[in-house]
């Protein structure tokens, strides 16, 4: 086992997990998969970068602020592109979040220039294990850091009240309003956490791998596998599957082939798709007919 | 306490309510009855705010036509609808605490509400037993009563009831409606719309028959029981 | 209502997507000067496909700004023919497809002279055949050897203004073995066509000192964590790396190279590897990165350093690649406008086949054949975040006849 390959791979397998964890926030909520998913990472790590290097804010205090602005964001993209479509059809639903993701892609542009760009580690240097593996602390910041995220929320989600409502909101509208939710700032609670998970990812991402405006459809293509992997809608499922992604990522990348990753990550899915079609933590919430 | 005013109500263009004048009392239990597309369901998603419509709809003498439907909620009248919503992924407690949103709002914490949890559990058992269960793992029983616990622990000033008999095994619907009855004597009024005319008029105090959208009959239930155009259109028996 | 509310919001995106496309190319309009009489005061135009949106729009914002500076210089100094010259630029998006609809919406506009194709020698290849269809002299930014032959055999109204790989990469490849004295050598390498290009004549370049590669890692754009492709390297053992790919994936690599452990590893690199955007976001890392570059701002070239200096001073960044190219095609058009003494298309372009001395900014030009027109580049070390110049890379042009 390579330790280097290893911590690469679950540091940028949780990132994947932050973003497919979001869309699937998303995906419970409405019913349609948010493909702006992605710019909401790279949207957030623009945001990091304009307190960390523009307004020169200690590191830990922009990425926190940022992950906040992100979730306003994820209200603004509520409101805009999926509330005034709420009753029109999926694929409507689709299309306009396929827009949202160009206007905030080419938005970014206009605001942050097409020069990538970087920010400050949260922790610097690195360290040698087991001989030879050389392990930057970026990376077991990026790890530790995701990890408290994702049970952050995932405890914000089953063991509150507030979570509750988010749930139920998401799991009957109709019935949600008529106990006195308000259902529009459910959802844009939904989308406003949603947003703030995948935006944190931006910040920690951009000291090893930069900022630049497309870095989001990448990364979002390879979220939406590890939620096809993990399970359709299990915010665990979602984890997982981020996981498995960077993983295969970097073991597939450094034992088979290096052009191929991406295609490695594809027969993966394939492979799930044949064996285990409702994914790997799929199917274990029904309703029952 | 709730009176609706010459209700009319169109889906598109088809117009499903004309012109409907309704009350509901302080104590009482209202049936509607009418058959399959009389409109029944429209008046209540009219009443909590689901359906745009004309006319007016008082409650304690303030209109609440075109208000929000968690505004409408969040005065006290709740709809248990047709079809048993529970929220199937969550337990059986956390349903039950959701339902306390309508006053409470949105929380970080529900705060001490296991008093009125016991309150429902004594009401229903057999929810006690299940309380830890999946909301998708309850008989279609069990999840009628979960629906109307639910209700019951926003501390209704209005209880309105869409078919809470219907796709029940007698036996349970026997059981439900000896609860609604129940809690109606603890204070709360009920409007009950039901496809089940026997059932309905034997529990309600009054009663409106409704019919293609309008209303066409309406009295105390012992009476209308003995009313032969009821007796043939609804309860399948023969004039007398 | 909904579905009109719909329809409203995507016409929005819609327009917001053009929207954002347009700023460039409205502001190189407005600074055409609108003076002196009807007729003569007409600006000249010339167009320019480059990458304004997408993936590649880092070209965009340097050719933008590059069109910027020498239009004014040319208007300043009179214009040519007594007409100022006005630039519109299209939006390439970054995709071959992308780089011919913008081809073709610029040679709508009768009045356009020329056309400066986008920094990709893929982009250039796909404009060719509406080049040639068209009759519009049209220069290339790309620098592979395809477009080379392509130029030179199969389209007059084509021109390479830039030096081909080729030397570049030779050359390169001559100082690592011949000054460097390093054998072992590792490959890694975009899949993307230019930059796989470059590591087939890296490979070239090492052949004819005998030399194989010991390991070639490609990968594919937009890869971000290269742990896999460097432990590979790693287990190799080589005692050079070297690089063919773009300025983002290039500064992650030199970074991650440094980070793994190989921190005195030299790195020999294609153009982006001394790039100022490479060099500012690698930061420490790139020290040591050797490359042979068509561009540095570093350049002693005097025109290049003036040029550079301006860039510095106007836009408060270093001067990059595709700023100093398209600055070098807008001059030699104009240069072959005024030779010609007319707009007239055809006149233009036999007027460019007779510039065989043309200093630029990037390099000296002789375009008596198309291809390869570029005469050379640069041979730089980054020392301190600075590419220095250690060699002025040159060739004399092979003409075939």
């Amino acid at each position: 086992m390579n330790l280097q390959l290893l911590v690469s791979g679950v540091s940028t397998g949780v990132v994947y997990g932050l973003i497919a964890m979001g869309m699937v926030l998303i995906f419970r909520a409405v019913g349609v998969m948010n493909f702006a998913q992605g710019e909401f990472l790279m949207f957030g790590g623009y945001l990091c970068y304009t307190l960390n290097r523009l307004l020169h804010l200690p590191i830990g205090l922009s990425l926190i602020l940022a992950s906040l602005l992100m979730g306003a964001v994820g209200v603004i993209f509520m409101r805009t592109s999926y509330w005034p479509l709420r009753n029109a059809q999926a694929r409507a639903i689709i299309v306009s979040a396929m827009g949202a993701s160009i206007v905030l892609k080419e938005g970014a542009r206009l605001i942050w220039g097409s020069i990538p760009v970087t920010v400050e580690r949260v922790v610097n240097g690195s360290t040698t294990l087991a001989g030879s593996a050389v392990v930057q602390w970026q990376y077991v910041a990026i790890i530790v850091i995701s990890a408290m995220i994702m049970a952050l929320v995932y405890l914000l989600l089953e063991k509150t009240f507030i979570g509750h409502i988010m749930q139920a909101t998401a799991q009957d509208q109709y019935m949600a309003s008529l106990v006195g939710i308000p259902v529009i700032m459910s959802i844009g609670l939904t989308f406003a956490l949603s947003a703030f998970l995948t935006g944190i990812g931006g910040g920690l991402l951009a000291p090893l791998f930069f900022l630049n405006n497309t870095m989001g459809a990448t990364a979002g293509a390879k979220a939406f596998a590890a939620i096809v992997i993990g399970g359709f809608g299990s915010v665990q499922g979602a984890i997982i599957g981020g996981l498995i992604v960077g993983l295969v990522e970097a073991f597939g990348g450094a034992y088979i082939s290096t052009t191929y990753q991406l295609v490695l990550i594809y027969v993966m899915l394939v492979l799930v798709l044949m064996f285990r079609p409702q994914g790997i933590f799929g199917g274990k919430i029904q309703e029952k007919a | 306490m709730l009176k609706t005013k010459n209700l009319v109500a169109s889906y598109g263009n088809i117009q499903v309510l004309h012109n409907v004048n309704m009350e509901v009392g302080d104590k009482e239990i209202v049936a509607l009855i009418g058959s399959n597309g009389a409109g029944k369901t429209t008046m209540l998603n009219a009443i909590s705010g689901h359906v745009k419509l004309a006319g007016q709809i008082e409650y304690n003498g303030v209109g609440i036509h075109n208000k929000k439907p968690h505004t409408i909620a969040s005065m006290g009248i709740l709809q248990v609808p047709e079809g048993r919503h529970v929220f199937p992924g969550l337990t059986v407690e956390q349903n039950l605490a959701v339902g306390t949103v309508v006053y409470r709002g949105i929380k970080l914490t529900s705060g001490n509400i296991s008093a009125d949890i016991e309150m429902i559990y004594e009401i229903f058992p057999r929810l006690k037993e299940r309380r830890k269960q999946l909301a998708w793992s309850l008989s279609g029983g069990e999840q009628q009563m979960l629906v109307i616990g639910r209700a019951m622990m926003g501390h209704p000033k209005l209880l309105m009831m869409d078919e809470p008999s219907m796709g029940l095994a007698p036996k349970i619907i026997e059981e439900v409606f000896d609860k609604i009855v129940e809690i109606n004597k603890a204070g709360t009024p009920v409007l009950l719309v039901e496809q089940n005319a026997a059932l309905a008029l034997e529990v309600s105090n009054r009663a409106y028959i409704i019919e293609r959208g309008n209303i066409t009959l309406t009295g105390d239930s012992k009476n209308l029981i003995e009313d032969d155009r009821v007796r043939e259109a609804y309860l399948g028996k023969v004039k007398k | 209502m909904k579905r009109i509310l719909a329809i409203l919001l995507i016409v929005c995106m819609a327009f917001g997507m053009t929207a954002c496309g347009q700023p460039a190319a409205t502001s190189g309009e407005k600074t055409a000067p609108a003076s002196g009489a009807e007729s003569a005061a007409k600006p000249i135009k010339i167009g320019l496909t480059t990458v304004l949106t997408g993936d590649r729009s880092l070209e965009g914002e340097y050719a933008s700004n590059g069109i910027k500076i020498i239009q004014q210089e040319i208007n300043d100094a009179g214009g040519v023919l007594g007409r100022p010259i006005e630039i519109v630029i299209q939006d390439a998006l970054g995709t071959d497809v992308g780089a011919v609809n913008a081809y073709r919406k610029l040679a709508d506009d009768s009045e356009i002279v020329a056309i400066i194709g986008s920094d990709s020698s893929n982009d250039n290849m796909a404009v060719s055949p509406a080049a040639l269809e068209l009759k519009i002299p049209t220069t290339a930014q790309g620098s592979s050897p395809k477009l080379r032959d392509m130029c030179n055999n199969d389209n007059p109204w084509l021109f390479q203004l830039r030096a081909c790989d080729e030397t570049l990469c030779a050359s390169l490849m001559r100082y690592a073995v011949e000054t460097g004295g390093y054998k072992k050598f590792a490959i890694i390498h975009d899949t993307e066509t230019s930059s796989a290009d470059q590591a087939r004549l890296f490979t070239e370049g090492l052949a004819k000192y005998g030399i194989e590669p010991v390991v070639v890692v490609p990968f594919t754009t937009g890869t971000k964590d290269f742990t896999s492709h460097i432990t590979q390297i790693q287990k190799a053992g080589v005692d050079a790396i070297i690089g063919a790919c773009f300025q983002a994936e290039a500064a992650i690599l030199i970074q991650q190279i440094r980070a793994l452990g190989m921190t005195d590893i030299p790195i020999f690199g294609s153009n982006a590897f001394a790039d100022p955007v490479t060099i500012r976001l690698a930061g420490d890392a790139v020290n040591g990165v050797y490359c042979a570059s068509a561009w540095v701002p570093t350049t002693p070239n005097p025109k290049g350093a003036a040029l550079a200096k301006k860039y510095k001073e106007l836009f408060n960044e270093d001067c990059g690649k595709a700023a100093a190219q398209v600055y070098d095609h807008v001059s030699i058009i104009v240069e072959a406008i005024k030779r010609a003494g007319t707009t007239d298309r055809a006149a233009v372009r036999d007027a460019m086949n007779t510039i065989d001395n043309y200093e630029g900014a990037v390099t000296r030009y002789d375009l008596r054949t198309n291809g390869d027109c570029g005469r050379g580049g640069l041979l730089v070390k980054v020392e301190n975040q600075v590419a220095v110049v250690l060699d002025q890379i040159t060739s004399e042009k092979i003409i075939k006849k």
